[in-house]
């Protein structure tokens, strides 16, 4: 019996800053949310309506970049020095893309919070997508950058200690979790490119005045070049997850180690040329285009759907092994009472509502009725609302332990956590599903106009106004309970003796079944980056042929900007 | 009882969503269910559920029964 | 490899579908005629909206029997027509939208139909739909443009053929 922390005290401290990095962006972040459904539903209005953006960037970065990527660096690095069972190459290494990526963090946060105060000359309410011409402070696009650059060190740390370990065991098959940090890995470098260019080369020396424009269209098809990706960057951590350790808590082993290689090869190499599913209303877009991404969309469903297959068999395969019996009577042999299993396997079960919500968003002309809606926030809150961040939370009461040495305060706050975040999510996403419907927009401080009302298909927006606000509430007691859960631990002491051994599930179809081309990632590399050339080169060619390099014209437009002002000027321009 | 405590707290977590969609389905075929409907729906199947939970097992084969023991 | 019969089965059933999605997604563009909003109009200096004819004087035109253009400045935070004055055309014509932003971007929708989509600066995105019966709808911006986003709305009326006047012809 080894915990992690005793076979690898040094990484088990950068994860476990990284957690806690990660949790201070969810309490945040979940604070800000509740904020939000209260103001949206004008049930309590504690900021302006203009400052509600401000509110919602820091909601998105914090959760969305922030809490998702520092936890999947944690889990990554535990992932791989694991299945590896050796450390990393330099922990000194490791310390450095933590901190490059916290002050990446910092630097951005400053501008992000500076516009909530009034003193502050500096800010950065742009969103999480940060379209120009709107503009943020220079900061916030510096800090972006740092942190995109403290990722790529993060899988530069673990390619470096594959190989390492690859010089050792020169023979052996790469360990599936191994497997999946390095595919997702090389796709993150594959995508996070397009953003990198975005801020590097457009966004932040036209924030300095460097530039004096940029091409709109430009710099958002290179946003979602990576906006969509970086969903699976959150969902592959998740993923592994599910095939790695929710067989093992379930009592039982992975269905089939070759077939996670090849869902994970599949993400590797449909992962990217998507990103344009995000611009099916965009001008400027060739149809054509448009059709190429929805075709990669929809394929891109297959490696989740085997993803299901295998998970549920596998789980079921843990059911057995622990008596359980008949067609379905083998669910109530499952460890239910266990925060991590019933938490991961709620988080699995919504993600499949998700996949149905997704179908419709990737239905290139059926976008049209939900496209920027209350639809689209309530698909995203159970992909990385729920099938990422509750995964995420139930595994911590697995991870934790492992990582600090001491045993979580209460597994039975960590059960009604988990069922809390599934039933407020339940309410809250429906009721965001049904009133994108009728057509209530996104991102909106107060989606109540003065000329018309929204008419939902049925019921009343009285209603769905309720489903949010209550359905927000719970999600936001859930994220208290885990964080006093998690803080309450951690005052307790060590006790080694009640955790247990850190290990994964093993598959009952093992590698050696898998032929070695799924392991061929140079291969596997080549065709992606094809792919991304063949999708992309046209596109972005046109867009440049188009309105060139910097665009055909236009001015970066600050959020200072007061409103009154904005329509004085919009008008004498246009009408006059 | 017919399954573990957590597994039925699960249960009716789970029947949530389904009750919730219930309304879905039922407008989609032209009933108008409004909120308290769902709602009077919702405590019924619970408490069906939760009664289903509790109620004792039928007595297997092999097993004594009631009397008996 | 050795895949589970189950599993075959899955995954041929998986191949179906997705073959489903985009077989349903083709006929809504070739069996439906749902065009989407593509590179058909050229770009525009966003600077020097006043010097384009269509939109220095943003407004509804005839351009056949029940076919009308309807040209948009889509600002911060107004739709220009329809935020000032409705947008005003006759029942049961061809509508064709043109909206362009002169400065950031923003969305021109009608809520509760599938009229929707992105206004970017320097492009024209123009969307044809075909309206029916007389009913008032409004307009809204869906994407975050600045502080005073939630207050960019329109109106757009479709009204009876008799109390149908073009502005030009007042």
């Amino acid at each position: 019996m080894t915990t992690y922390i005793e076979r690898f005290p040094a990484e088990a401290r950068v994860i476990r800053s990284t957690f806690f990095t990660a949790f201070i962006a969810l309490g945040i972040g979940a604070l800000f949310g509740l904020l939000q459904v209260l103001h949206r539903t004008d049930v309590h209005r504690l900021v302006d309506s203009a400052d509600y953006y401000h509110i919602l960037t820091i909601h998105g970065v914090l959760l969305a970049l922030t809490f998702t990527i520092f936890f999947l660096a944690g889990v990554f690095t535990w992932g791989l020095t694991t299945s590896l069972d050796r450390g990393v190459v330099d922990v000194r290494f490791t310390w450095a893309w933590y901190g490059l990526m916290v002050g990446g963090t910092a630097l951005a946060a400053i501008p992000m919070f500076g516009g909530l105060i009034d003193g502050i000359d500096m800010s950065a309410g742009v969103l999480f997508t940060f379209y120009a011409p709107l503009q943020a402070h220079p900061l916030f696009y510096l800090g972006l950058a740092l942190f995109i650059i403290g990722t790529w060190l993060a899988g530069a740390d673990w390619i470096w200690t594959y190989l390492a370990w690859r010089r050792e065991n020169p023979d052996e098959r790469i360990p599936l979790p191994t497997f999946m940090v390095l595919t997702t890995t090389l796709f993150w470098y594959l995508s996070s490119l397009g953003v990198a260019i975005a801020v590097v080369v457009f966004l932040l020396p036209w924030s300095l005045g460097l530039l004096e424009q940029v091409n709109p269209l430009l710099t958002r098809t290179l946003f979602w070049y990576f906006g969509h990706p970086v969903v699976y960057f959150w969902l592959m951590p998740t993923y592994m997850l599910w095939y790695v350790l929710l067989p093992k808590v379930a009592g039982g082993k992975l269905f089939s180690d070759p077939l996670a290689r090849v869902v994970f090869v599949l993400f590797l190499l449909l992962s990217t040329p998507t990103g344009i599913h995000h611009q099916y209303l965009d001008p400027g877009i060739a149809e054509g285009f448009k059709f190429i991404a929805m075709t990669n969309t929809m394929f891109l469903l297959l490696p989740s759907l085997l993803t299901a297959f295998t998970v549920v068999a596998s789980v079921e395969h843990g059911a057995r092994q622990r008596g359980g019996t008949g067609y379905l009577g083998w669910l109530g042999a499952l460890p239910w009472r266990d925060p991590v299993f019933t938490g991961m396997a709620l988080a699995g079960l919504m993600f499949a509502a998700a996949g149905f919500s997704g179908m419709v968003n990737a239905g290139m002309n059926i976008n049209y009725l939900v496209h920027n809606t209350f639809w689209i926030v309530g698909h995203f809150h159970l992909t990385v609302g729920t099938a990422v961040a509750l995964t995420f939370m139930a595994v911590t009461y697995w991870l934790l332990p492992q990582i600090t040495g001491k045993p979580i305060w209460s597994r039975s706050v960590g059960l009604a956590q988990v069922v809390t975040w599934f039933v407020g999510m339940t309410l809250m996403s429906n009721a965001m599903h049904r009133g994108g419907l009728s057509g209530v927009p996104r991102r909106t401080a107060e989606p109540q106009y003065e000329n018309f009302d929204f008419t939902p298909a049925f019921g009343t927006m009285a209603e769905l106004d309720a489903g949010v606000v209550i359905g927000g509430s719970l999600l936001f007691l859930s994220a208290v309970l885990f964080l006093g859960n998690v803080f309450v631990s951690l005052t307790g002491g060590k006790d080694l003796t009640s955790i247990p051994e850190n290990a994964y599930a093993e598959a009952l179809s093992g590698a050696e079944d898998g032929p070695l081309i799924l392991d061929n990632l140079k291969l596997w590399l080549v065709i992606a980056v094809l792919l991304v050339v063949l999708t992309y080169a046209l596109p972005i060619g046109a867009i440049i042929d188009r309105g060139g390099l910097l665009g055909p014209g236009g001015s970066p437009y600050p959020l200072v900007v007061e409103s009154g002002r904005a329509i004085s000027i919009g008008l004498g321009e246009v009408v006059a | 009882m017919r399954i573990s405590p957590g597994a039925l707290l699960v249960l009716i977590a789970v029947s949530i969503p389904f009750i919730v969609q219930s309304r879905t389905v039922a407008a989609f075929i032209g009933l108008d269910m409004s909120v308290w409907q769902m709602i009077a729906l919702g405590t019924v199947t619970i408490s069906a559920i939760i009664l289903w939970a509790v109620w004792p097992e039928k007595w297997l084969p092999g097993r004594p029964k009631l009397e008996e023991g | 490899m050795n895949i589970h019969a189950y599993e075959k089965l899955w995954l041929a059933a998986s191949l179906v579908l997705i073959v489903l999605f985009i077989g349903s997604v083709t006929y809504g563009a070739v069996g439906a005629g749902i065009a989407m909003v593509d590179d058909a109009e050229g770009v525009i200096d966003p600077d020097a909206l006043d010097e384009d004819d269509r939109f220095a004087d943003p407004r509804v035109e005839e351009v056949g029997e029940n076919e009308y253009e309807v040209y948009v400045v889509a600002g911060q935070f107004f739709f220009d027509p329809g935020t000032f004055e409705p947008i005003e055309v006759p029942e049961h014509s061809q509508v064709t939208f043109y909206v362009t932003s002169p400065d950031v971007i923003h969305s021109f929708s009608i809520p509760g139909t599938n009229a929707n989509t992105m206004v970017i600066p320097g492009e024209v995105a123009s969307m044809t739909v075909e309206v029916g019966d007389p009913q008032e709808y409004g307009i809204v911006c869906n994407e975050f443009c600045g502080g005073g986003h939630h207050d960019m709305e329109g109106e757009f009326h479709v009204v009876p053929e008799d109390e149908f006047t073009l502005e030009a012809d007042e």
